[in-house]
């Protein structure tokens, strides 16, 4: 057996896709980085917290990517541009690089000069360019020109040509907090951005990948706020929610991604949801990393606020709850907005009216709706095992239901809690999961109970459990006994668990006591249902454990009969040498006799084994019966004669 | 103990490429069927291109060839040593990307099991998976690692390459120990999108010799249709 000791994008891209696949799943945290590049030299934003994976920011190779440098002249359809900076070497996405380049008359312009597409599909949309070209509108950024398809530059790099914004954008910020004040939120940024997305919804167009980086100031001054960047901007022309064909792309910058953006869902909804975030972001900029993500998504799944809101942001907490609510039926979007800025009280839904109730599991024809009805599922099924566990349906069905009455941090615990007992076998994983859910069951041993819920003096209780062990541990397979170890351990880490005062020390020091005897560290909590004492027991621990629970422990035979002295043991095996080789009976041997100072008396054979016992004895008795022995010197090669031609065993009897 | 490793890869019914690839001690492969017998330890891989990357099976490919080349054997099972190396690794793949713009943002899942001795180490980036089979009882030893695990094809959030780095190895693994009777299984996600659990234990439990196992689950999951790349590595542990 080999121990742990160590313990030990379909798959697209957001940019990116495989066109022949209908299951390709995206790629997540795709571009999280600490750091923001567009329009400026690189600012260090203080206030965002490290947590995302380092991201390496040297500069591309220029001569690999557009072969552009500073000075170089450019043409873009039909006309010239030059090269005063570059800007940003590689922008958030890894897509492309934005240099600043000025006309003839001397006009600035930003350009967004990507990187060559391997899949047509992931190139911007021309008519959600074409329609933001059309737009004029002080807060979306103007759009003068794009290249596409076969206009792209040198035929191979697609851009867009759009106005230069002076301030850069929302988070080019020394101090973030310090800047967006909840007035100056309200009174600038809130606004602003809400009416571009009302622009851009107005004519059909959804941005897709609304986050910081793609808020811009347009002034030096940091005051005018609009929304560009339209790399990943879809048309459409109804307003309900519309599902993409498993050959579009899906595109957008995660942490600010409305979660149904992934599959493929997309709808104004997805721009109010990256809204939220956004907000989000300069509100509590320190969570903006990806453990913390991930506890967002725990709690929106949980239908709970996405984060403990701190009251002093009471004003704005709302409008951020509403806009990331999951989902997409009960999310904010332009009306509540419009209600939360005229001072109306809306509501924020967690819970669909479908999701009010917890998702019941349906297996075939039967329907788990409560734990009761689970726990009987489990105890009175056979398939219970390939159903709600092996079946990938109904596990995921379990697990849902199990976040669904709990949270989903318990749903983790569970699952891990059950793939770790599967590898004990069925009836360990069966235990684990009737006591997960209903703990305050007794454990049977053969036809008898022992309740450690409703016994008062729980430590005799234990002493006698074990008792019971030790009486049939030489008649029953070990694997039978750590089961039985394994439930006693399960049942006192809950106990402790949910007792308080001298019956929390209690059952403490019983577990304190069992971990000594079996030479195992004590675990400070129960938190991942993890049991130790069972795994890796062995005959020679499990005895130990019997000494540690009875003081007045002596050796006992096949049938439990106690022997006191050595001598009363050597007579037993002078009666029953074909025992001697017993594998309990060594061990009863060794136990005793290490304990009581005869370790030296362990290893011996049978012959030197009973000579080391006797050989006093012996000569006494032939003093007292008068019976010649005839005995050799070395012990290890007796020879033992009688007077009278008698055997040993007869001597003895 | 010793082991016994067969392999199997294809590209499914939908898809011309495979962009699976599996490295098993020594060699690594991108189709076929495979296999090693009595091997004394276990260095098993198995990755899965990120098909809306480019050339994924680029990533996939270059991954293996590193750790095959970077990995010495006394430094297999030294969890340490081993995440050092699996991150330098993906900065290698990362930074080859972006001066290659046919490359840029490719990218690769990876689950791997090294066994040397008395000691094993499970790996796992992404959404490949790990299993055990075992008293007939397939068990999972790794977590996804996508953003909501009850979504099918839900975005994966840790994986090798990439345009930044995304990288979160997972070294955790529920696996306590390994008993001789135990079947790994170390897959990409395509096998069970054109199998169930059912079918694969069922394959796993007959008594037949562990290469004609192999063949048979890949058979069944082309019959069953295997819209995606197949890439699978099942490790048997004999006395």
């Amino acid at each position: 057996m080999t121990d742990h000791t160590t313990n030990s994008i379909s798959k697209t891209m957001p940019y990116s896709s495989d066109k022949n696949d209908a299951s390709n799943k995206t790629v997540g945290y795709e571009n999280e980085t600490a750091k923001t590049q567009t329009y400026e030299e690189e600012v260090r934003i203080a206030d965002k917290t490290v947590g995302y994976e380092s991201e390496e920011t040297e500069l591309i190779d220029k001569t690999i990517a557009h072969g552009l440098a500073v000075g170089d002249v450019i043409e873009l359809n039909d006309k010239e541009y030059e090269i005063t900076d570059i800007i940003c070497a590689e922008n958030q996405t890894g897509e492309a690089i934005i240099y600043k380049i000025k006309n003839s008359q001397g006009k600035p312009f930003a350009l967004k000069l990507y990187y060559q597409f391997t899949n047509p599909k992931d190139e911007p949309n021309p008519e959600a360019l074409r329609r933001i070209k059309a737009i004029s509108d002080p807060d979306i950024l103007r759009l003068y020109d794009f290249g596409t398809g076969t206009s792209k530059y040198r035929n191979k790099f697609c851009y867009e040509i759009s106005e230069f914004a002076e301030g850069s954008n929302l988070i080019s910020v020394t101090d973030i907090r310090k800047k967006y004040t909840i007035e100056f939120l309200k009174l600038n940024v809130i606004q602003e951005i809400f009416k571009g997305i009302r622009t851009l919804h107005d004519h059909k167009i959804y941005h897709c990948d609304l986050k910081p980086e793609n808020i811009l100031y347009l002034d030096k001054e940091q005051s005018d706020l609009i929304i560009g960047d339209y790399g990943s901007a879809k048309t459409f022309e109804e307003t309900s929610e519309k599902r993409l064909t498993h050959t579009s792309t899906t595109k957008g910058t995660n942490f600010y991604l409305a979660p149904e953006q992934p599959r493929g869902i997309v709808s104004e909804k997805n721009d109010y949801y990256s809204f939220g975030m956004i907000l989000l972001h300069l509100i509590y900029p320190e969570l903006v990393n990806r453990d913390s993500l991930h506890k967002i998504i725990e709690r929106q799944f949980a239908k709970k606020p996405i984060i403990d809101f701190n009251p002093k942001y009471a004003e704005i907490n709302d409008l951020i709850a509403g806009l990331t609510l999951h989902d997409i039926g009960s999310r904010w979007g332009e009306n509540e907005v419009k209600g939360w800025l005229s001072g109306e009280d809306i509501e924020i839904k967690y819970k669909s009216k479908a999701e009010a109730a917890i998702q019941p599991i349906k297996l075939g024809k039967a329907t788990i709706r409560t734990t009761e009805e689970l726990i009987d599922y489990i105890e009175n099924n056979i398939d219970w095992h390939m159903d709600l566990i092996e079946d990938k349906e109904g596990y995921g069905l379990l697990l849902r239901w199990v976040s669904d009455i709990q949270d989903l941090g318990r749903k983790k615990i569970f699952d891990k809690m059950v793939r770790n007992y599967q590898q004990d076998g069925e009836g360990f994983l069966k235990q684990s999961v009737l006591r997960y859910f209903t703990p305050e069951r007794p454990i049977q041993i053969d036809m008898k109970t022992y309740d450690f819920w409703t016994e008062e003096k729980i430590d005799e209780l234990t002493e006698r459990f074990i008792s019971h062990l030790d009486d049939i541990w030489k008649i029953t397979p070990l694997e039978k006994i750590k089961f039985y170890i394994f439930q006693l351990e399960f049942t006192l880490r809950q106990i402790e668990a949910v007792t308080q005062g001298q019956q929390k020390v209690l059952v403490q020091s019983i577990i304190e006591k069992i971990s000594s005897a079996l030479s195992i560290s004590p675990r400070l909590d129960f938190d991942d249902y993890v049991c130790d004492f069972y795994d890796g027991l062995n005959d020679s621990k499990l005895i130990s454990l019997f000494y540690a629970f009875d003081a007045k422990r002596v050796f006992k035979d096949l049938e439990n009969k106690e022997y006191n002295t050595v001598e009363d043991i050597g007579l037993f095996f002078a009666r029953n040498k074909n025992l001697y080789g017993n594998k309990y009976l060594k061990l009863e041997k060794e136990v005793f006799f290490k304990s009581n100072n005869y370790s030296n008396y362990v290893n011996l054979s049978y012959d030197e084994f009973l000579y080391s016992i006797f050989n006093k004895n012996i000569k006494s008795q032939i003093q007292i019966s008068d019976v010649l022995f005839d005995l050799k010197k070395s012990p290890k090669d007796i020879q033992i004669k009688y007077k009278f031609g008698k055997s040993l065993t007869d001597f003895f009897f | 103990m010793k082991y016994n490793i067969a392999a199997f890869l294809h590209a499914g019914t939908q898809r011309k490429i495979n962009q699976d690839r599996v490295l098993i001690q020594d060699s690594i492969y991108d189709e076929g069927i495979h296999c090693v017998s009595e091997a004394e330890d276990c260095f098993c891989f198995v990755a899965d291109g990120i098909g809306g990357c480019p050339s994924g099976e680029f990533a996939a490919q270059f991954i293996l060839e590193q750790l095959r080349e970077k990995i010495k054997k006394e430094d297999k099972y030294v969890k340490e040593n081993l995440s050092k190396i699996l991150k330098s690794i993906n900065t290698e793949l990362i930074t080859f990307g972006r001066s290659n713009p046919d490359y840029h943002g490719t990218g690769t899942t990876l689950v791997g099991i090294i066994v040397q001795k008395d000691k094993f180490q499970v790996v796992n980036a992404g959404d490949s998976q790990a299993f055990v089979f075992r008293n007939n009882t397939m068990i999972k030893l790794t977590e996804d690692q996508v953003l909501d695990s009850f979504e099918d094809n839900s975005p994966i959030t840790s994986y090798f390459g990439g345009k930044t780095d995304n990288l979160c190895l997972d070294f955790d693994t529920v696996l306590r120990n390994i008993l001789i009777g135990d079947i790994l299984l170390l897959t990409s996600d395509g096998l069970f999108k054109s199998l169930t659990i059912k079918q694969v234990k069922a394959i796993l439990s007959n008594s037949k010799p562990l290469i004609d196992k192999a063949q048979f689950i890949l058979q069944k999951a082309l019959d069953t249709g295997a819209e995606d790349n197949l890439g699978s590595v099942l490790i048997e542990v004999i006395d």
